[in-house]
């Protein structure tokens, strides 16, 4: 891989990330049963200054929990969590406080992500005044110039979170996770809950933050088209590993992971003619739950191209293809054994 | 073209001082798919709803000046003959499933009350029938599913359980509203396939209302645009993809996201939001947001056939010269 | 009349009604000296015992009749919401404060704080509430505040437990995991995340609380604790009437009848409240 901020060190990087939920539960009998369910179950991540890395998977494959985990929102069962050089794994709250001014949030619900108790310009003016960054009467200024920056009238600073559309609130949103200039955003589906011709917006208004603030963020999606448009990076999660990363040109148009392949396929595009040439989706079935134990590689159940190995070992995320990606399938490391 | 299957002219439904359809005209042919895209609060939903009679009679004001299923005039039908209808010859699907089923009867049960109901089996055939129609919308293991409850079934699953209840009445007309937005994409390919696949077998009529304009142009034979609770273009699907007309097709479909173009193509997107529907609009209610209006938009523009199967309401296709 | 203000009355009509009663009721307490006849405690010996005016021997100089040492019931009823009022208002309110702070505390921290929490509200609930006030106000000594605490006492387990319950779905909202993100430090999360959004339920306990209190407190007066049975309360009025049941039986059927009314008044006007606030409770 060739990256022009690969020799600088990351804003964000997860090391062998697994982060484990245990649920307790009684039978009727009342034996109590705990399983372990694995939502992130060994990621290596790192952000580098200045990228925007897509994380992309169906539901249940461990993208949110895996961003809010690099903003240490998550416990961490295993690995670690790194922020700009410094450990976060064993932080405590307190500890991890006063760092949170450099690494923020976007949520996918603008209705349940603001405070319907505060004003707009309480909510944005937030983190400056937690931080110490500035008084109260700069704080106003700054409110007012984010605002006019995410396409809003400042005068709505006045107003509660219920007189705004999904549109505008995630708008104010956005404003809220840049407006103390953090290092590093995570958006969770910062997208997918508002209205088509909003999306575009919202995309819009990403692409003009990035630009102005030279901003470092992973964006969760669902969506792989607009992953394809904002994303100097994509990288693939299933079942809570990732599967395949790279630019997206490589991983969108020669995807080497039969999973990314399936993913892809199944994406529509707004061009019918293409549509009916399209050949009919591969993959059966659905994801195994992440309670499940899996042996082996934990696509292979859906695979059509599972081989014998495939049931015996776990495949590593490794360099394959014409080395611009990197994936994990035995397919394409031959090398390994 | 033989009579069709359902025909619309000029609906319109009220709630209270919300005006939520504003004179919508369409029509549905047998064995065809008849998409209906638009943003939240367009009015897709309601019209289908209003056409099927699901509306609160209390709440809504439902008024048109036809309104025909299979040459059956809809308006003047009693609610027991519209339930009627609604098992037996038109099919529904929701994008919700769990909030359709009935949490405490199991699949199987719930897919027999309508084959009872509606084709008069007795409760031994009727059992069978259902598994064999869970086992037709791609349900494995359809013997032992059936006596399961909805709560065990993953969300793409619940939706082809939806699907046999749809089918269980042999409906000629589906109405399929936002069946696969919950769903993740491979889930949802496999939905529309199974969809499209009934479909050709039965050759029964099919609305397909979505927000999606990508899966709209694998579902739909015939797409029509509504915002702001009336229809700005209706078109063949290859005409509006190839060339939209309206400004708001155009501008939406320029705007989003697409995975077969490479980053940088993608056209900024249509400023504003859509009007408030308790307020009247006055002139084209997309003008405000509209890149090209001029003065005429002050006037509301019809919708006007611009050639074969091709109908806009906009002034720039019409109005200059006129 | 316009139709939608008909239509607003009629809606509305059992808040409406419950607060015409509470309002009633605050009025008479505040402007007692202006509305009463004679004084509370004035006494007629020569007028023992007189029945309400509409029962034969009655006369109008005693609306409501008179007690055993011929004090006007009529202006001992208006003198006596003063207590009522003011001993069931500051009780729904202090239990208030600490019925919420505990129920905040419970449902944010959960776990030990939690459990001791939750099993402060199970022994209190499981104990009858009469025992122990008497218990409570032997050693206190009587008087308002001590009532007032005692009483407290009696209604901060519903405000816990309700406000815990709200807390639990709060707390697990975008906008508080927003403001962790963010870098919000605990004690303003709590305040103006969790309990600014929990405070609907807090007002309708309160009104049904304040109904409580006042009938405890009147329920402790007629056991003969509590507050100086000189003053004139409707609690001790009751008190007074119950040896005289048989031969002056309005003596306690009006403070009854007062304490029955008010009470209705505030459980309406909660009942409303809680439709209003409490999008759950909607039908």
């Amino acid at each position: 891989m060739t990256h022009p901020a690969d020799t600088a060190l990351p804003v964000s990087e997860a090391v062998a990330l697994k982060v484990q939920y245990q649920t307790r539960q009684r039978n009727w009998r009342g034996q109590l049963s705990t399983t372990t369910v694995r939502a992130v179950d060994g990621i290596d991540l790192a952000i580098r200054s200045g990228e925007a890395v897509a994380l992309v998977g169906e539901s249940g494959c461990g993208k949110s929990t895996l961003g809010r985990a690099l903003l240490r929102l998550e416990h961490v069962s295993e690995g670690a969590v790194h922020f700009a050089g410094s450990d976060l794994t064993g932080l405590g709250e307190p500890m991890l406080r006063p760092l949170r001014r450099n690494m923020q949030m976007v949520f996918q619900d603008p209705f349940s992500s603001l405070n319907p108790r505060m004003r707009i310009g309480e909510t944005l003016a937030e983190p400056l005044l937690v931080h110490g960054l500035a008084s109260k009467a700069e704080a106003r200024a700054r409110v007012a110039e984010i605002l006019e920056i995410v396409g809003l009238d400042p005068a709505v600073a006045t107003r509660h979170p219920h007189a705004f559309s999904g549109g505008q609130r995630q708008r104010i949103a956005i404003a809220r996770a840049v407006i103390a200039r953090p290092k590093f955003v995570v958006a969770d589906e910062p997208i997918s809950a508002l209205d088509i011709s909003v999306q575009a917006q919202i995309l819009d208004l990403f692409e003009d933050l990035k630009e102005r603030f030279a901003l470092t963020y992973l964006f969760i999606s669902h969506d792989l088209a607009v992953v394809r448009h904002i994303a100097d990076r994509v990288a693939v999660m299933y079942l809570g590993r990732i599967v395949e990363e790279g630019s997206p040109e490589s991983v969108f148009d020669n995807p080497l992971h039969p999973y990314t392949q399936a993913l892809l396929a199944a994406v529509p595009s707004p061009d019918p003619v293409r549509e009916r040439s399209r050949p009919a989706a591969t993959l059966q079935g659905e994801p195994p739950s992440p309670a499940a134990t899996i042996s082996g590689c934990r696509f292979r159940g859906r695979c059509a191209h599972a081989m014998p190995i495939c049931e015996t070992s776990d495949p590593a995320l490794a360099t394959g293809g014409d080395g611009k990606q990197a994936v994990a399938c035995f397919l394409h490391h031959e090398q390994s054994f | 073209m033989s009579r069709p299957l359902l025909d619309v002219k000029d609906l319109d439904v009220r709630f209270g001082p919300l005006h939520a359809v504003r004179g919508v005209s369409f029509s549905v042919a047998p064995g065809e798919t008849l998409g209906v895209v638009g943003e939240s609060g367009s009015g897709k939903s309601t019209t289908m709803l209003a056409v099927l009679g699901l509306h609160p009679k209390r709440q809504a004001n439902v008024a048109a000046d036809r309104l025909e299923f299979d040459g059956e005039d809809l308006l003047s039908k009693s609610d027991g003959q519209m339930r009627d209808l609604r098992g037996r010859r038109v099919g529904l699907i929701f994008q919700d499933p769990l909030a359709a089923l009935n949490p405490l009867m199991t699949v199987g049960k719930q897919i027999g009350e309508v084959l009872i109901r509606h084709r008069g089996l007795d409760k031994q055939s009727a059992r069978g029938e259902a598994v064999k129609l869970l086992e037709r919308t791609g349900v494995p293991d359809p013997m032992r599913r059936a006596s399961q409850f909805p709560h065990q079934f993953s969300g793409g699953m619940r939706q082809r359980v939806m699907i046999a209840i749809a089918l269980a009445g042999r409906p000629d007309l589906l109405i399929a509203d936002e069946p696969t937005t919950a769903l993740d994409v491979t889930v949802q390919a496999e939905i529309v396939r199974l969809i499209r696949d009934i479909q050709q077998a039965n050759g029964m009529g099919l609305v397909w209302i979505t927000h999606d304009l990508a899966l709209m142009a694998r579902v739909a034979d015939r797409v029509m645009v509504m915002y702001a609770g009336a229809v700005v273009e209706e078109a063949p699907v290859d005409r509006l993809y190839a060339m939209p007309r309206h400004p708001y097709t155009a501008g939406l479909l320029g705007s989003i996201a697409r995975l077969d173009q490479p980053r940088g193509k993608r056209a900024r997107a249509i400023a504003g939001t859509p009007p408030a529907m308790d307020q009247p609009i006055s002139g084209c209610a997309f003008a405000p947001r509209c890149p090209v209006r001029f003065d005429k938009c002050a006037a509301a523009p019809p919708l006007v056939s611009l050639d074969e199967g091709v109908r806009a309401a906009c002034w720039r296709l019409t109005g200059e010269q006129a | 009349m316009s139709a939608l203000s008909s239509r607003f009355l009629l809606r509305n009509s059992v808040g409406i009604i419950g607060a015409t009663i509470i309002l009633t009721a605050v009025a008479i307490a505040v402007f007692a000296p202006l509305i009463a006849p004679v004084t509370a405690s004035q006494i007629d010996l020569r007028a023992r015992l007189a029945p309400p005016f509409f029962v034969d021997g009655g006369s109008i100089k005693h609306l409501m009749g008179t007690d055993n040492l011929g004090r006007d019931i009529f202006s001992r009823l208006i003198y006596g919401s003063r207590i009522s009022l003011a001993v069931g208002t500051a009780a729904a309110l202090l239990g208030a404060v600490i019925g919420s702070l505990m129920g905040i505390l419970a449902g944010y921290f959960g776990g030990k704080v939690d459990g001791v929490i939750s099993w402060f509200v199970d022994v209190q609930l499981a104990f009858p509430f009469t025992l122990l006030a008497i218990f409570l106000l032997g050693t206190l000594g009587g008087g308002f505040y001590a009532v007032v605490i005692v009483l407290a006492l009696a209604t901060w387990v519903n405000y816990a437990r309700v406000v815990r319950a709200q807390v639990l779905t709060v707390k697990v909202q975008d906008y508080v995991l927003a403001a962790r993100a963010v870098g919000v430090g605990t004690p303003r999360t709590l305040w103006r995340y969790i309990f600014a959004n929990s405070t609907a339920p807090i007002i309708v306990v309160a009104s049904f609380s304040t109904a409580q209190a006042i009938l405890t407190q009147a329920a402790l007066s007629f056991l003969g604790v509590g507050i100086d049975p000189s003053i004139p309360s409707w609690g001790a009025m009751l008190n007074d009437g119950r040896d005289y049941l048989q031969k002056a039986w309005w003596i306690a059927t009006f403070p009854g009848l007062a304490i029955a009314l008010t009470v209705l008044g505030v459980n309406l006007f909660g009942d409303w409240l809680r439709d209003r606030l409490d999008p759950r409770s909607a039908r």
